[in-house]
């Protein structure tokens, strides 16, 4: 539970009742006048006053003692500490105005009225993001920062239930667009800022790739802080699609050694997968498209359904494959970290497990385990040493299941088993039987016994150590140096398997299928990263003039040699690989990269009132021609703080605000990550292990002539504008954010078509840096915190609408109106889907007849009731390619609207919060499965099949109509205008889903004292609980058209927090 | 702060170097021609780019014609021709062919005859890139030994080569053939598998005998598709001149090659004989060329994807299945119409003891292509039957159910579990026949772990015999070309024929090289590819017919327990055969004639 910023009046105690009804029926600006007025009264009459001693005992609000909070009177030079009991005693006057602070907690004046006092400070979580990391390493001041940099929290991101810390950021922070488009264990959801691509990410200053972003343990993560505009040039030529910044936690200065246990138990399940339809509803649709279709050797019959609906006889009773595979699974962590420090030396180390099953009944899934270690010691006053390591174990387990993708195999079975057939051969569990033409999907077969085991594992570790020297006052010398090793072992034996038939007269079982393709494979990779890192810092202030310099020098060098081998063992039982059955050795080489960057930047401000921020990287990479390698990503940003404005002062609303800021930025930064170009295109000759042929008897590779070397090519650069503002009022309980981006990225590659080489010449123009693209769009974050009595809250809401234009491309030209109208992509909406616009569906036979415009190219004769109706937008009374308009956004990538409610409240030792958080603007296509009749000889779901135009009696093709949502079910008939790409089955998706939901009780002090706890958290926790959707029946965020993937999961868990 | 500045000093002098890393794979071209290793493994990379058209690596390129019909889920809907339908139009190829041939001429790393070899093999396999496209497209640029080199800012104008006319590409086909038959090795390679001197005749022969009949029967039966500057089309009076080469070059490697037809002179064995000569490729004395395979190393899906479903050995099965429409042009062995004799006069079913029967007598050629119901693969029968019929009230009653149904009671087949069926169902026979030919017996060979080594022949002895005796009967020598003719007939184990006429030779090409990459081009040189796939919606020649085998049902009467079959269309929404005469000729991308303006369009287009 969070708790905000408003405790000037809370720790007023009473009072403060009074000022949130006075606040609520007066408006603010009345009672906060009054208050800082007298706050002026007491300051003038401190040195007036007679001194005595003040003795007091500063507590948090969770009754801890506060050791270290400075005390301090004000208008004086005289301050003091807390020590190990919280107390402390200074002298003051009487009436003196003590200012009590200490970091991660408000500060709060206190008058000194009696010669002792209760001081309760309240814990501040925003406090925290106040001080935000905005790369590099470098920390500003939320007041003083302008660029735009959302920050979150650690508190906000534990309270989620994903397995990866994508997952984490969901709705909570504006600038992010998310989609979790596959929700099987260990997936991550993918993550965009601002829809610019995929980020860097950026980890205690080491740029790491997502894969450790996600897998950190995110509970011990400090804070997220997310680059989104020309702030991230500081990190050049990688940046241009913002930078995702993560700083784990630090030990605590001062702090006796705190134990801190975290566990959940949690249940899994579908939040939605469309149900295939039954065996009497599937017959049903059959028996009916036989009739129409005048079927002459019919495969169902009357009777069939009867005694398939009657589910009675032997052979004809049905099966529930969906819930023969899909269950309930459970998701288990478990997390202890230790965190302490004295006035030197502080230290946090972490351990964790997590555990997530497969939803597919024994079917694995994904642990992990981490460890992390931060470690700070100041050698001297001067010298500052530390060390971080972090390291992981990541397992992916399930069954070798053939062919392709592990998990579609199950999902597929579902659909592709008719629910007529049985999984086990006269239902003995000992035979499997072959329930479908695709022998692999009987899922009676898929588990370790009988097809394998893939295991998959990553095992990774980062070790970082820094060094800070004081030179003198104002200027440190810095060094990092980080060290990533990443290797991943995946082992994969899928067995031979037998699948059999059952042979009621004799009372045996013989084979229906043998399998005889034993696959064995390993896939070997090394990631290895080394970074250094150097820089100069220089901080000072001169009078009202504030200055903070960098420079500095970062390298990095990546080697990721990875090989893959294949065998074809000769026994099932054989778990080593050996000589003879080897076949496939792949070694992909070592894929160095390396790059070098030269950081300079520069923040002034005036008073904290006029800010500026100037930075450059000039950086390398190895990726371009030695002519093209070096490239200047400058930026600057500036901010004015007009609150902090005399004539604002002094103006009669100024009391509403407590903070209004404009601010702006301007930058340059780079993509090395180029389309169409590969590192060492720029050079000349042949490629080895490129093609071959079996030539004298043998496979010979081949070696292949080089195309022509690019050497006229380099990275792309983005331009990145943000105009934001940042506001709050009322005392910092409403506060918000709002920011206009725009980011043009010109470089984008191509030919340089206009140059007419002919053809025959035999090889491409080389690419360079010709087109252009845009992103614009607005993000937004508003918040209101207040108290009730004791209940605090926060509701606050977030949005991030951001689309994607192509822009300029290099010499368009169009050989007509409609190519340019259908094929121009200069200046307009990327990933715009194309298709046929329908006009509903034909009521009856006589709308058929009257129609006067070919719907389905072949006079219509193919047209029956129920049947789509395509808009003729040219007007030339056919239907074909020239009708199509644009009917969908983009497919399968984050949406262009993504937004977050987040509620959070707290009464005394309860606490509730949850997030609903949800997209608009990205299309789903409802294709196969969900689309086509009987496809592929496989079933649909069950709400497809019961919503078509039917026949009253399904045996005879004249009976009356029933009207249907989706055109009557034809075997075979896949190929018909129904099934053309239309905004019949497009779905421009809107939803909506109660993402997180955490309920939590904090035991009582006096309780939990008497075991030797400092305090005990029971939390219930959700993810996924509610879905509003446009989509019926299909989880709104996968992105496969057949709607059969593994959807995102509903968690329900039970936590508990125990620290010591 | 100095101890810093030495570092960072230090540290950008070295930038470039720290930038500067190796690739993996990339050889420079003294690492190449300077060891006959990496000659070969250049030449590798060229043999593997040379795979175009119908072929076993592509099973739906089967589908195209009337030899085949996807099997796999819905039926394939394609009926006419793309205008770019097994189009080929690589200068890449031919660029880095003519930078091969400039280094290996220039290298030292080999002895004269091994250079001249590697020489021979480059430019045979520019020769057979030129013919590939020549047969799509017509007459196209041919530009001779140059490496097109460009600098930014050049005159492209100096780039553009015209289209040659399709006479002087045969030509230039023919004479490169020529020259490097001349010096090229006559030794047989292992499996076939690189160009000899018997290749570039081959290739020769087959060139000139595509140019005579294109001169010939384009003037006879298309007039109209020619272009003014003779691009495509060629003039009627070369037709003997070429006629004349290719019989002269297929004499040679008749007569002096040391290839010979496989043979057998037991009538029984006569089929497997055949099957040999196409797809084993021990001992085999016929393939002169052939894409090679390996396992391990370079395997193909082709057995994996189209094995009987009763014999598969993985998940993929059955996803292209041959057409009655082949089956039917196989010859009796001494009766010309191979159409089955499934109704008797009265159009009543003809009723057969065993799903075989139906089949006897005919070519035994037959036999090695198809697997058709009842016969042996990898030991086993295979099994195809639609469902059970019975006769009730004067009316064929049909019982379907799921494929690998039986009686309940009598244990006998309702639906075999290769069916036959006529609905969408993934890997399900839809036609009543497997393909046999080039379909791998090897264990193991039908899965994805190891793919098939089978081998797809490109040349084969009996291809100079039907060119000889096509030439011969083009140049009015009847008797010789009758001679050819029989050669071929008499190896397959069917009737000789007393005289022979230009439609005995379209039929013999058929059926010998059937999956074989040939039919298409051989209907389109000879203009009648429009009058056999004219779009007839019924008619044997262009719609698609599947054969669906039954067992009477009838206990009690005489014919229960035997076999019926319904010969119908391939399943509803697939589309006649549709050749129209644009399709004689591949269209031109209009990118290409942009690219250079000297190009000039094809008929139609």
């Amino acid at each position: 539970m969070e708790k905000h910023a408003f405790q000037c009046f809370w720790s007023r105690g009473k009072l403060s009742l009074y000022v949130i009804a006075f606040s609520l029926f007066s408006g603010w600006n009345v009672f906060s006048s009054v208050a800082t007025a007298s706050e002026k009264a007491t300051t003038a009459t401190e040195e007036t006053q007679q001194k005595r001693m003040v003795q007091g005992v500063i507590m948090s609000d969770q009754n801890e003692a506060i050791i270290g909070a400075t005390v301090h009177v004000k208008g004086t030079t005289r301050g003091t500490m807390t020590d190990e009991n919280g107390k402390f005693s200074i002298e003051a006057a009487m009436d003196a105005v003590l200012e009590v602070s200490y970091i991660g907690f408000l500060p709060q004046n206190i008058v000194a009225k009696t010669t002792t006092l209760n001081i309760t400070l309240k814990e501040d979580s925003k406090q925290l993001g106040e001080i935000l990391v905005t790369g590099f390493g470098l920390t500003q001041r939320k007041e003083t920062l302008t660029g735009a940099v959302s920050s979150i929290s650690s508190k906000e991101i534990s309270r989620s239930s994903s397995s990866t810390t994508s997952g984490t950021l969901v709705g909570k922070i504006a600038g992010i667009n998310s989609r979790q488009a596959d929700g099987r264990p260990g997936a991550s959801t993918s993550i965009q800022i601002r829809n610019m691509g995929t980020p860097l990410f950026v980890i205690d200053g080491i740029i790491q790739d997502e894969g450790q972003f996600n897998n950190i343990d995110f509970n011990d993560i400090e804070s997220i802080s997310i680059l989104k505009d020309a702030s991230a040039a500081i990190y050049g030529v990688r940046s241009a699609n913002g930078v995702v910044v993560v700083n784990t936690k630090k030990g605590d200065r001062n702090t006796k050694p705190t134990v801190t246990l975290n566990a959940t138990y949690g249940w899994q399940n579908l939040s939605t997968f469309p149900k295939p339809a039954d065996a009497p509803t599937y017959i049903e649709n059959y028996i009916q498209s036989q009739t129409i279709q005048g079927t002459k050797n019919p495969k169902y019959t009357v009777d069939d359904l009867a005694k398939w609906k009657a589910g009675t006889e032997k052979g004809y009773v049905p099966f529930d494959w969906y819930k023969f595979i899909w269950g309930t699974a459970p998701q288990t962590y478990v997390g202890v970290n230790i965190n302490g420090g004295d006035d030197k030396t502080t230290y946090y180390v972490a351990v964790s497990h997590l555990n997530q099953d497969a939803m597919i009944k024994q079917y694995g899934g994904f642990t992990r385990s981490n460890i992390q270690m931060n470690i700070d010691s100041k050698i001297t006053d001067k010298l500052k040493v530390g060390a971080t390591m972090n390291g992981r174990i990541e397992e992916r387990v399930n069954p070798g299941v053939p062919g392709q993708d592990d998990y579609w195999c199950p999902i597929f079975a579902v659909y592709r088993n008719l629910p007529m057939a049985r999984p086990y051969a006269n239902d003995n569990p000992k035979y499997p039987a072959k329930t479908s033409n695709n022998t692999d999907v009987n899922f009676a077969m898929l588990n370790y016994d009988l097809s394998g085991k893939m295991v998959d594992t990553w095992r990774v570790a980062q070790f970082n150590f820094n060094a800070e020297y004081e030179l003198f006052k104002g200027l440190k010398a810095k060094g990092l140096f980080g060290y990533y090793m990443a290797n991943r072992l995946m082992n994969n034996q899928e067995f031979t398997y037998d699948l059999f038939k059952y042979d009621e007269a004799s009372d045996t079982y013989s084979y229906a299928f043998r399998n005889t393709n034993p696959w064995k494979e390993r896939a070997q990779s090394l990631v290895e990263t080394i970074t250094s890192n150097v820089q100069l810092a220089y901080d000072n202030k001169f009078g009202k003039h504030g200055v903070q310099a960098v420079l500095a020098m970062e390298t990095t060098t990546t080697e990721n040699p990875n090989s893959w081998i294949h065998s074809i063992p000769a026994s099932n039982a054989l778990t080593l690989f050996d000589y003879t059955t080897l076949d496939t050795y792949n070694d992909n080489g070592v894929n160095t990269q390396a790059r070098i960057g030269y950081i300079g930047r520069m923040n002034y401000n005036y008073d904290q009132k006029y800010l500026l921020e100037l930075s450059a990287r000039y950086d390398g990479s190895w990726k371009f021609p030695p002519t093209h390698r070096w490239g200047l990503f400058p930026s600057i940003s500036a901010g004015w703080r007009i609150t902090e404005e005399e004539f604002w002062k002094n103006s009669s609303f100024s009391n509403a605000f407590s903070d209004l800021k404009l601010r702006g930025s301007y930058g340059l930064l780079g993509d090395d990550n180029v389309d169409g170009y590969s590192a060492f295109d720029f050079m000349s000759g042949y490629n080895y292990n490129n093609g071959g042929s079996t030539i004298d008897g043998a496979y010979t590779i081949g070696t292949r002539p080089r195309s022509l070397p690019v050497t006229n090519l380099s990275w792309i650069k983005a331009k990145v504008l943000d105009l934001g503002l940042d506001v709050s009022f009322f005392q910092n309980r409403l506060t918000g954010t709002f920011d206009y981006f725009q980011r043009m990225r010109t470089g984008l590659t191509a030919p340089r078509y206009d140059v007419l080489l002919p053809s025959e010449v035999g090889f491409d123009l080389p690419r360079e840096n010709l087109n252009s693209d845009a992103s614009k769009g607005v993000d937004a974050m508003i918040r209101w915190s207040d108290n009730l009595g004791e209940l605090h809250y926060s509701i606050g809401a977030n949005a991030t609408y951001a689309r994607r234009y192509d822009w300029h491309q290099y010499k368009p030209r169009f050989s007509n109106s409609w190519n340019k109208y259908r094929n121009s992509i200069n200046e307009r909406y990327s990933y715009i889907t194309w298709g046929y616009e329908s006009d509903g569906q034909f009521q009856n036979w006589e709308e058929i007849a009257d129609c006067d415009i070919d719907i389905d190219g072949k006079g219509n004769t193919s047209l029956r009731p129920g049947d789509i109706r395509y808009k003729d937008i040219n007007g030339d009374k056919r239907i074909n390619g020239l009708d199509e308009s644009a009917i969908g956004y983009r497919q399968g990538s984050t949406p262009n609207l993504n937004f977050g409610f987040n509620f959070a409240f707290q009464y005394k030792t309860w606490d509730l919060a949850f997030d609903l958080t949800g997209g608009s603007g990205a299309s789903w296509y409802q294709n196969w499965e969900t689309r086509f009749p009987f496809h592929d000889g496989g079933n649909n779901p069950q709400s497809y099949m019961d919503d078509t135009w039917r026949l009253s009696d399904i045996t005879d093709a004249n009976s009356e109509l029933i009207p249907g949502k989706y055109p009557t079910l034809l075997v075979g008939n896949s190929s018909h205008s129904n099934y053309w790409t239309s905004d019949f089955w497009m779905h421009n998706i809107n939803y909506m889903k109660l993402r997180n939901l955490e309920l939590g009780y904090n035991v009582p002090k006096n309780i939990i004292k008497k075991v030797g706890m400092t305090s005990l958290r029971l939390y219930f926790s959700g993810q996924n609980l509610l879905t509003f959707s446009n989509l019926q029946g299909t989880d709104p965020e996968i992105t496969s058209d057949n709607g059969l993937q593994y959807p995102t999961t509903r968690i329900m868990n039970l936590g508990l927090i125990l620290k010591y | 702060m100095l101890i810093l500045g030495i570092i960072t000093v230090s540290l950008s002098s070295c930038s470039e170097d720290f930038l500067n890393t190796t690739p993996n794979q990339i050889l420079t071209e003294d690492q190449v021609f300077s060891d006959p290793n990496m000659i070969s493994s250049v030449l590798a990379n060229f043999y593997g780019r040379v795979n175009w058209g119908q072929n076993i690596t592509d099973h739906g390129s089967y589908t195209s014609l009337d030899e085949a019909s996807q099997s796999n889920s819905g039926a394939n809907t394609e009926y006419g021709f793309g205008d770019g339908q097994w189009r080929v139009y690589d200068y890449e190829l031919i660029r880095n062919i003519n930078q091969f041939l400039a280094s290996v001429r220039a290298t030292t790393a080999m002895d004269k005859p091994l250079q001249l070899q590697a020489e021979g093999e480059a430019r045979f396999l520019r020769a057979w890139t030129y013919f590939n496209m020549c047969k799509g497209l017509g007459g196209m640029p041919i530009v001779g030994d140059v490496v097109f080199e460009y600098k930014a800012g050049m005159d492209v104008t100096t780039l553009q080569v015209a289209r040659s006319t399709e006479a002087e590409m045969y030509d230039y086909i023919i004479k490169e053939c020529t020259e490097i038959a001349a010096f090229m090795t006559t030794t047989k390679p292992e499996n076939a598998a690189r160009a000899t001197k018997w290749t570039a005749l081959m290739l020769k022969a087959r060139a000139a005998i595509y140019a005579a009949s294109i001169a010939k029967y384009n003037t006879l039966n298309t007039p109209q598709i020619i272009t003014e500057g003779g691009e495509v089309g060629i003039p009627a009076s070369r037709a003997d001149g070429y006629y004349a080469i290719a019989l002269a070059a297929a004499k040679v490697v008749i007569d002096s090659s040391g290839y010979k037809l496989q043979d057998v002179t037991d009538p029984t064995k006569k089929a497997q004989s055949f099957y040999n000569a196409c797809c084993v490729k021990d001992n085999n004395s016929e393939v002169i060329w052939a894409k090679d395979y390996a396992y391990p190393g370079e395997t193909h899906g082709f057995s994996t994807n189209n094995t009987p479903v009763s014999v598969a050995e993985d998940i993929d099965r059955s996803r292209v299945t041959p057409v009655l429409n082949l089956v039917e042009a196989f010859e009796y062995i001494n009766e010309r119409d191979g159409k089955l004799k499934l109704l008797d006069g009265n159009g009543d079913y003809i009723v057969y003891n065993f799903a075989e029967d139906v089949f006897a007598n005919k070519d035994p050629r037959m036999w090695a292509t198809v697997i058709y119901p009842g016969q042996k693969f990898k030991g086993k029968v295979i099994e195809l039957q639609a469902g059970r019929k019975s006769l009730v009230a004067g009316k064929w009653i049909a019982e379907i159910k799921q494929p690998g149904s039986i009686d309940p009671v009598t244990r006998a087949t309702i639906t075999s579990e290769n069916g036959p069926t006529a609905d969408n169902a993934e890997f399900m026979n839809k036609t009543g026949f497997f393909f046999r030919k080039f379909l791998d017996e090897t264990p193991q060979s039908a899965t994805r772990g190891r793919g098939s080594d089978m081998w797809f022949p490109r040349f084969r002895f009996s291809e100079a015999v039907l060119i000889a005796a096509e030439a011969s009967l083009e140049l009015q020598d009847e008797p010789n070309g009758r001679k050819y003719l029989n050669m071929v007939r008499k190896r397959a184990g069917i009737q000789e024929l007393p005289t022979i006429t230009f439609n005995d030779i379209v039929q013999e090409n058929r059926v010998e090289f059937a999956f074989e990459n040939h039919r298409y081009w051989d209907l389109k040189r000879w203009r009648i590819a429009d009058k056999v796939w004219n779009g007839d919606k019924e008619a044997d020649n262009s719609a698609l017919k599947v054969l669906f085998p039954y067992v009477v049902n009838m206990p009690g009467d005489a014919n229960d327990g035997k076999w019926i079959f319904d010969k119908q269309n391939d399943r509803k929404g697939v589309r006649e055969r549709n050749f129209q005469l644009k399709n004689y000729y591949n269209f031109l991308n209009q990118s290409w004639i942009d690219n250079n303006p000297k190009l000039v369009k094809n008929p139609y287009q």
